[in-house]
């Protein structure tokens, strides 16, 4: 891939801090759904919802990022992502737009954020206003590897 | 992988599995030259494969194989065990190749000198032979072609049939398993709807759907006798090596099966095979002197039963020696001897699935090593089957196996806690038990509510809603008048899950859980209701296992609470029941000795002479109140009794409340000499009172502990029977030596092992060790065989007590008592089986 070449991600705001998500790895957007609950299972894991019939683990981004949960009790958004066969929801709290953004504007990611979000974050791009930052799914849905969130 | 290479492999493993079973029907049928050609073709094609393949070391011990065959073919060698023996060696290398290669892409390294060397010694005899054999006598003419009254279907098998990926199939029952819940909600929303439209199609949809998951599901099913190919190489193997002549006959083969429970059960029907010939089967000469046909015969069937298979293991062997499995029973302290002669034989067979038992007299390099049964136990259970074994002395032994048809459907119980739903398999439940107000009898109201009286044992029972970690959600209480107990089977042991609600039964379709929630050993799976909504599968023994290691790290809690008390004593801990009595402080008694919990109506409790006694199961059970518990008794209340049990004899311990059943310490401090009080333990860092049995029960039976029921048994020796008996702790020695000594015997006391041989030393023999397996100094002393050596005239017993609670620690327990050189390991506060130990000893020895 050339610097000229653009990435499209999906957008998406967890805390107010824009996200993104390469599109090509997304398979569905939803509303709320209802999940069921696992007890015992770890904090970042919301619960198991069914998506026609599939199995699929929610995953609450702001547990995983170690982020307050939302006050205002809104409805959250469903992004799904397909991984190694099996699916996975991510539970934030908006779903914006799909934006191109170009190669050349990827800066890696600064070394002062917490050691979460070094762990799920492959980059920032910058851009007009603000910072996109780049999530890494797989380590996202990977709970084992993180030490601390809650 | 190279696709070619891939069909390869799945090629030459078709064929070298059917070489070893027709490699064994060629040696009992010498003259089948079909066999012998067929096996010379499977062997000549792969011996071609190799070299396009480039596969130098296969290729090297085909062609010594093929040149040994084509001799064999040709008659200048025998069919015979030393040749057919040389050819399946080489054929267990090219087999050893073939996974190789399916791992590595490569051949493995290895040395297949040996065998080489063999077969080409084979063919040096064949070319002397040729030379030699123009004066010996031809061989038995084959057969006249044509005269094989069954030809073999050639091809046919081909046109009507297709190889397809196992993927491609379970992804179909997937996608079927789907189908069917899509079907019950749809049904659910038209259930809804009288009238619709929808009714009929959706009736269609029905049966189509049924239809479909039926059809898909054959398509899973493999027919048995792919997984017994194997069988007949190990039946000579095994046949060999014990010197026995065993003949396979194998029927049922094309009985189906889920390919899934196909693959579990093959280690265990091996083992099950195995153990039929080594331990069923006698030996030729036994077998001809008890008039019976000196070949013994394994028969091992399969066939569908119902929505079940059985697969049965069948040899007209020797039986099973239950006198040798009673015995066995009581060496290894399973049971007291006189209990032992009361097992009958259905309760010994269960024995022989226990962890670690084998009435094998010797090791074998084939079985005996006490692994095994219950390992085909546990591995048939986890299928959801079942095992079952009858036998009959001398006329040999049957084994059935009876194993569902199909794992992905399962029955199952959906039941709510805390306002969440969980399915529990219908497999793993015994018995569901509604305890409401008005039959609380059934449920002992202990502090945790933890303990259930079902019939005549006392079940734990497993919170699910703080085992989960749950909270009830919003608004609903904890008050509800009802509560529902799931009795389910975990291994040998039943546990009560308390729930909140029950639901209903559904068939389920079990979805494997994401890798997420995957190590969560209390769940086995996911699955999706007819409403849509996704629940977690229970398992029962994750549950149990979960519930019981919560208590444990409790327990370690409040250890490091007490051990700032006193760090040199080793916190061993037992568990107690907590009751208060009269004066209103809890008391304690150690939880072993007590056999049941019993609540009696005031007006029931007679008093006649002072003393107080119920009617109860036919008997009068004579009681004792602890404080003053006749005087605050009021008509209509419950009186809550403790009961004590031991041979014929019981009473019960009339106390006001019953509290709980806590952990205590085993260390308990000298009291104050109170009557009926034995010591002081600290319970949850408040200290308690132990009350002692021994001054109960002899108020209930005066001869309680003495001497005369056993008398009798009591060898007339000259010289009182001297036991040594060592112990770390004070409590245990206080309550086991006056018992000792009452029955007649010379006690003396010890706290650890040192001063034990000490006491040797200064005082001479001893006839009876006992021990606590955790005396300080144990390990490293010789305790155990320095009795043995220095007891003249007795045989000495040597016991070892454990207080090691539960199945696996019981038996981890014996295993180490076993090792340092003890006869017998009981538990603590089994004193039955103790006197009964101590009697034997000294009855063999008189």
């Amino acid at each position: 891939m050339n610097a000229h070449d653009e990435i499209e991600y999906i957008t998406f705001r967890v805390d107010d801090q824009l996200l993104g998500i390469p599109v090509r790895e997304v398979r569905e957007v939803l509303p709320e759904q209802p999940v069921a609950k696992v007890p015992l299972a770890h904090s970042s894991v919301a619960g198991l919802l069914n998506l026609r019939g599939q199995i699929v683990t929610a995953i609450d981004v702001r547990r995983r990022l170690g982020i307050e949960p939302r006050a205002d009790g809104l409805e959250r958004m469903n992004i799904v992502i397909g991984d190694d066969g099996e699916l996975f929801s991510l539970l934030v709290d908006s779903v914006g737009d799909v934006r191109k953004v170009s190669q050349s504007s990827h800066a890696p990611a600064p070394a002062t954020l917490s050691e979460v979000w070094k762990q799920c974050c492959s980059g920032v791009h910058r851009l007009e206003r603000g910072l996109l930052v780049v999530i890494n799914t797989e380590s996202l849905v990977n709970t084992e590897r993180e030490t601390s969130c809650t | 992988m190279d696709d070619l290479l891939k069909d390869f492999i799945i090629e030459s493993t078709e064929f070298i599995t059917g070489i070893d079973q027709s490699m064994v029907a060629l040696e009992k049928n010498p003259t089948d030259k079909d066999g012998l050609n067929q096996i010379f073709r499977a062997i000549h094609s792969i011996k071609g494969a190799c070299g396009v393949f480039g596969l130098s070391r296969m290729e090297k011990v085909a062609h010594a194989a093929e040149d040994v065959l084509a001799k064999m073919r040709d008659g200048a060698l025998p069919v015979a065990p030393v040749t057919v023996g040389a050819v399946l060696r080489a054929v267990d290398i090219i087999k050893e190749i073939l996974a190789g290669l399916e791992v590595e892409n490569k051949e493995p390294e290895g040395d297949d000198s040996p065998t080489l060397t063999s077969l080409k010694e084979l063919l040096q005899i064949a070319s002397i032979g040729s030379a030699a054999s123009a004066s010996a006598p031809a061989p038995a003419p084959a057969p006249a072609p044509g005269a094989d009254p069954k030809p073999r279907p050639q091809g046919s098998l081909a046109e009507t049939s297709l190889r397809v990926g196992v993927e491609i199939l379970d992804s179909l029952m997937n996608l079927v398993g789907e189908l069917v819940l899509t079907r019950n909600q749809l049904t659910q929303i038209v259930h809804l709807d009288e009238g619709s439209r929808y009714q009929t199609p959706i009736q269609a949809l029905n049966r189509i759907t049924s239809d479909l998951q039926e059809a898909v599901m054959k398509t899973r099913m493999q027919p048995v006798g792919s997984s017994w190919a194997k069988l007949p190489r190990i039946v000579r193997d095994v046949s060999i090596a014990t010197g026995k002549s065993v003949e396979l006959v194998m029927s049922g083969a094309e009985t189906e099966i889920d390919r899934q429970i196909l693959q579990e059960l093959q280690d265990p029907l091996t083992h099950c095979i195995r153990n039929a010939i080594d331990h069923g089967i006698e030996k030729p000469e036994v077998r001809s002197s008890a008039g019976k046909n000196p070949g013994g015969t394994v028969k091992l069937s399969a066939w569908q039963e119902g929505g079940h298979i059985i697969i049965e293991v069948r040899d007209d062997g020797a039986g099973v020696d239950f006198e040798r499995v009673r015995r066995k029973v009581v060496e290894r302290g399973l049971a007291g001897s006189m209990e032992a002669e009361k097992l009958g034989e259905s309760e010994l067979i269960r024995f022989l699935f226990e962890p670690g038992f084998s009435t094998a007299q010797k090791v074998t390099e084939v079985s005996g090593r006490g692994v095994g049964m219950d390992v085909v136990r546990s591995n048939v259970e986890k299928l959801g089957g079942t095992v079952e074994l009858t036998s009959e002395r001398g006329k040999g032994s049957v084994l059935q196996i009876h194993i569902p048809l199909t794992l992905a459907i399962v029955p199952a119980l959906v039941v709510g806690v805390a306002g969440q739903a969980f399915a529990i398999p219908q497999i793993a439940i015994t018995e569901l038990v509604r305890v409401s107000d008005q039959n609380r009898e059934r449920i002992e109201k202990l502090h945790g509510a933890r303990v259930l009286r079902l019939r005549e044992q006392l079940l734990p029972l497993v919170e699910l809603r703080s085992t989960l970690e749950m909270k009830p959600p919003n608004g609903a209480s904890n008050s509800s008048a009802e509560t529902f107990i799931v009795v389910t089977q975990v291994g040998d042991r039943q546990v009560g899950l308390i729930v909140d609600e029950v639901f209903d039964t559904q068939e389920i379709v079990v979805k494997p859980m994401g890798r997420l929630v995957r190590d969560l050993s209390v769940y086995s799976g996911t699955t999706i209701l007819g409403d849509g909504r996704v629940i977690m599968i229970l398992d029962a023994a994750g549950v149990a296992n979960r519930a019981r290691a919560l208590q444990d790290s409790e327990k370690s809690k409040s250890e490091k609470h007490s051990s700032a008390r006193d760090s040199s004593v080793r916190a061993s801990r037992m568990p107690l029941l907590l009751f208060r009595s009269g004066d209103g402080a809890p008391k304690a008694v150690p939880l072993a000795l007590v056999s049941r919990l019993e609540e009696f109506p005031c007006e029931r409790i007679e008093r006649a002479d002072g003393r107080f006694m119920v009617q109860y199961r036919d008997h009068l059970l004579p009681l004792v109140p602890a404080g003053e518990e006749h005087t605050l008794a009021r008509s209509g209340t419950p009186c809550p009794v403790i009961v004590f049990s031991e041979s014929a004899q019981s009473m019960g311990l009339w106390v006001r409340e019953i509290l709980d059943i806590v952990e205590g310490e085993s260390a308990i401090e000298r009291g104050s000499g109170k009557p009926g009080i034995l010591g002081l333990t600290v319970v949850d860092g408040r200290v308690t009172e132990i009350i002692d049995t021994r001054y109960y029960l002899t108020q209930a039976h005066p001869d309680w502990f003495s001497g005369n029921r056993v008398s009798g048994r009591m060898p007339a020796s000259s010289r009182k029977p001297r036991i040594l008996f060592a112990d770390g702790s004070p409590f245990f020695r206080e309550l086991l030596r006056p018992d000792l000594e009452a029955q007649g015997y010379e006690v003396c006391v010890e706290d650890n092992a040192r001063s034990a041989l000490k006491r040797i030393d200064e005082e001479g023999a001893f006839d009876i060790l006992i021990a606590g397996l955790d005396l300080e100094g144990l390990e490293d002393s010789d305790l155990p065989r320095r009795i043995r050596r220095d007891s003249p005239s007795l045989k000495a017993a040597l016991i070892a007590l454990t207080d090691a609670a539960g199945e696996a620690s019981a038996a981890s327990a014996r295993e180490a008592a076993l090792r340092a050189g003890f006869d017998h390991c009981l538990n603590k506060f089994d004193r039955e089986r103790l006197m009964n130990a101590i009697q034997q000893a000294m009855g063999d020895a008189a």
